[in-house]
């Protein structure tokens, strides 16, 4: 910055897609980052981010009018032009449901975007566009820390791009090679999903899940779905899909190549299911595996950087990572499109006004926080009774109440009070990207097998073969699971140790294997001070984590909404800064109405 | 502006006939636009594909990325 002039502020801005969000750099620091779903509270809202940027602005303490620049994620005239109209008219007279919706879509906002910019923002600077994948390799390599890096984005689809191959060095980084639509690995995944049932853009990691109950019995009908060439690149047979014109994403086609017919959403989960999830999870990492290779050949750098919705398949990341084909690997937190608006803004730091690399992005905590002060004057606004603990007190007892030890000593604790308990745990800046990382969890206690089926079925209100991650402080992962690194972000899976399977069995898939995240304190105190309690008290640096909702829910923004959740739920403490939520002591206070509350949210 | 009763629920009305009106004609609109513009371009180009030369597979499916242009960041397409 030149000594004497104000700070160049730059504002991120993906959405219209699915999964809006927001990301403010200053002076090329990420400053704050967030979703758009966490304070609408619709999930995977893909309006513009009004209220996230309205948080970004006021967490940096500055206007709309100290922008110099909003910069939007892809380049909408030219997926409109380019791809989106020829591909009707390639299609013609098929599509015409799906056109009718698309270009009331396109003709009412996605053709306005810097006009909507402007209006909804109050904002009067400079509108930029970056391509869509390039916003999905600048977020991972710029963010990276890496001085060089293979770069490698899969997704679904950007304007023309499915996924793409490039090489950074420096604060220089390019695209060589890209494949195109309608040939996509993100579409193949979505398709499949569509076809076991899920919903798409959403449940695709439930397949993910789902997979390691099944075997690869369908590899063969996946090579008819999928031409994957030794160099990576790939070709979808377009006669079993029909999402470029329809409405649905694959017909009767794959019916027929699978010999069933599409899953109805929350029907019943046949092994025939599980073992298409599996054969579709293969296929993945066979294709990403061959791309990473390929990448490696053409842009050689022993670092590779990962982006894009296919990024977020921790269980083909870590098979990149364990084929040695690159010594690190950096996979930013919010791979899927709204990681976007971190790298729109990336892109132009560097590209626009030539800024200097920032350092490695370290952690995810980049949303918006609430003191202790506003969330006792919520609690005492609720009337809800609490009790203020200081930091060490307050990690002793958490952590003794996942341990399973008795926090009330005398004749009125109840039966049910004992054993481990279900922390609803609400601290600090809320995360960037999809999964909560330790200041919206729920935690758990990894050793108790039962605490898989009660979280799943009584707390999340979903699905029982859904699993759990594990968070283990970082300086003891290799003591637990075949990782010898990092794992900030819950990107990477790994096996647990075959020594540790049965002491931590709430947090081992079927298969052995845990998507694991660790912990340092330098990332986040208070949780690993947390994480590090337990260990003193059990012998056992592992806890459950996962995301502080209930099936469809958006993750928890705010102390009102963390009391809503908890108060639906089965959990049994809440912990919002230093406050410790008793639920024993609460149900008086609180009316609650769980079928009400759960109705709200769309299942996901 | 604040309109009295029983001025105000005929305003209202009529903004919900105007929006169906609207949602109507677009309808009709982008049906004749499927006809006209993108049915005729799509038979033309079908009946060019007819003399067309099919290609042969490629050896591979990854494609060339032109390198940026200076100033395209400005640009929406
Ligand atoms: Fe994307």
């Amino acid at each position: 910055m030149i000594p004497g002039s104000r700070p160049r502020n730059i504002l991120g801005v993906s959405c219209y897609y699915h999964d809006s969000a927001t990301c403010l750099l200053r002076e090329g620091e990420i400053v704050f980052a967030a979703h758009e779903e966490r304070y609408t509270r619709k999930k995977h809202d893909e309006s513009l981010p009004v209220n996230a940027v309205e948080h970004a602005l006021r967490h940096a303490g500055i206007a709309i009018g100290d922008v110099d620049a909003v910069c939007f994620y892809e380049k909408p005239l030219l997926k409109f032009l380019d791809r989106i109209v020829p591909t009707y008219i390639e299609h013609w007279p098929r599509g015409f449901l799906s056109y009718h919706s698309a270009m009331h879509e396109w003709m009412q906002k996605k053709l306005w975007i810097p006009q909507n910019i402007r209006k909804e923002l109050g904002y009067e600077g400079p509108v930029l566009f970056t391509s869509h994948h390039e916003s999905h390799a600048a977020s991972a390599y710029y963010a990276s820390g890496f001085p060089d890096s293979t770069v490698v984005t899969a997704d679904g689809v950007g304007e023309w791009a499915t996924a793409a191959i490039g090489y950074g060095k420096g604060t220089d980084l390019k695209l060589v090679k890209e494949i195109h639509f309608p040939h996509s690995l993100g579409l193949l995944y979505s398709a499949l999903t569509y076809y076991l049932g899920f919903k798409v853009n959403s449940a695709e990691y439930k397949v993910m899940g789902l997979a390691p109950y099944g075997e690869p019995k369908y590899i063969k009908e996946m090579r008819e779905l999928i031409e994957i060439r030794d160099d990576g690149s790939f070709r979808l047979n377009m006669r079993y899909f029909s999402f470029e014109h329809g409405l649905r994403m694959t017909g009767p086609e794959i019916e027929r190549l699978f010999g069933q017919p599409t899953r109805k959403p929350e029907g019943p989960l046949l092994q025939f299911h599980k073992d298409v999830a599996r054969s579709l999870q293969e296929i993945t990492e066979e294709a990403m595996l061959k791309i990473v290779g390929y990448a490696r050949q053409i842009c050689p750098s022993d670092n590779l950087c990962l982006a894009g919705g296919v990024a977020l398949n921790c269980v083909s990341n870590g098979k990149i990572l364990r084929s040695g084909l690159f010594k690190e690997i950096f996979i930013q937190p919010a791979a899927g499109d709204a990681g976007g608006a971190l790298g729109a803004a990336l892109a132009v730091w560097h590209r626009e006004y030539g800024g200097a690399r920032l350092p490695k992005m370290e952690h995810a905590f980049l949303g918006n926080a609430y003191t202790q002060e506003e969330i006792e004057a919520y609690l005492k606004e609720q009337g809800l009774p609490y009790e203020k603990l200081d930091d060490e007190a307050l990690m002793e007892t958490v952590a003794g109440l996942l341990a399973g030890e008795c926090p009330v000593q005398g004749p009125e604790t109840s039966k049910e009070e004992t054993g481990s308990r279900i922390i609803g745990w609400f601290q600090g800046r809320m995360e960037y990207g999809p999964r909560s990382l330790g200041n919206r969890s729920i935690l758990a206690d990894a050793r108790n097998k039962e605490n898989w089926r009660k979280v799943n079925l009584k707390i999340k209100f979903r699905e029982s073969f859904r699993p759990f991650a594990p968070t283990i402080l970082e300086e003891r992962v290799s003591e637990y699971f075949a990782l010898d690194r990092e794992s900030p972000y819950m990107l990477l899976v790994a096996n647990t140790l075959a020594h540790r399977r049965s002491e931590i069995p709430a947090v081992t898939h079927v298969d052995g294997s845990a998507r694991v995240q660790t912990i340092r304190r330098d990332q986040n105190r208070r949780y690993y001070d947390l994480v590090k309690a337990f260990e003193r008290k059990t012998g056992c640096p592992v806890i459950i984590n996962t995301s502080f909702n209930v099936r469809g829910e958006p993750i928890v923004e705010s102390p009102k909404d963390a009391v809503n959740c908890f108060l639906h739920t089965q959990m049994d403490y809440l912990v919002m800064g230093n406050c410790l939520i008793s639920k024993a002591k609460m149900m008086g206070a609180a009316k609650v109405d769980t079928e009400t509350y759960l109705k709200k949210f769309r299942l996901d | 502006m604040k309109i009295p009763p029983p001025f105000n629920w005929l305003w209202s009305a009529w903004k919900i006939f105007g929006a169906a009106v609207g949602k109507a004609m677009s309808k009709v609109i982008l049906t004749i636009l499927w006809i006209a513009g993108f049915g005729l371009y799509a038979i033309i180009l079908k009946i060019m594909r007819l003399f067309a030369k099919k290609s042969r597979a490629p050896d591979t499916y990854w494609i060339d990325v032109p390198p940026p242009q200076p100033g395209d960041l400005h640009r929406q397409f």
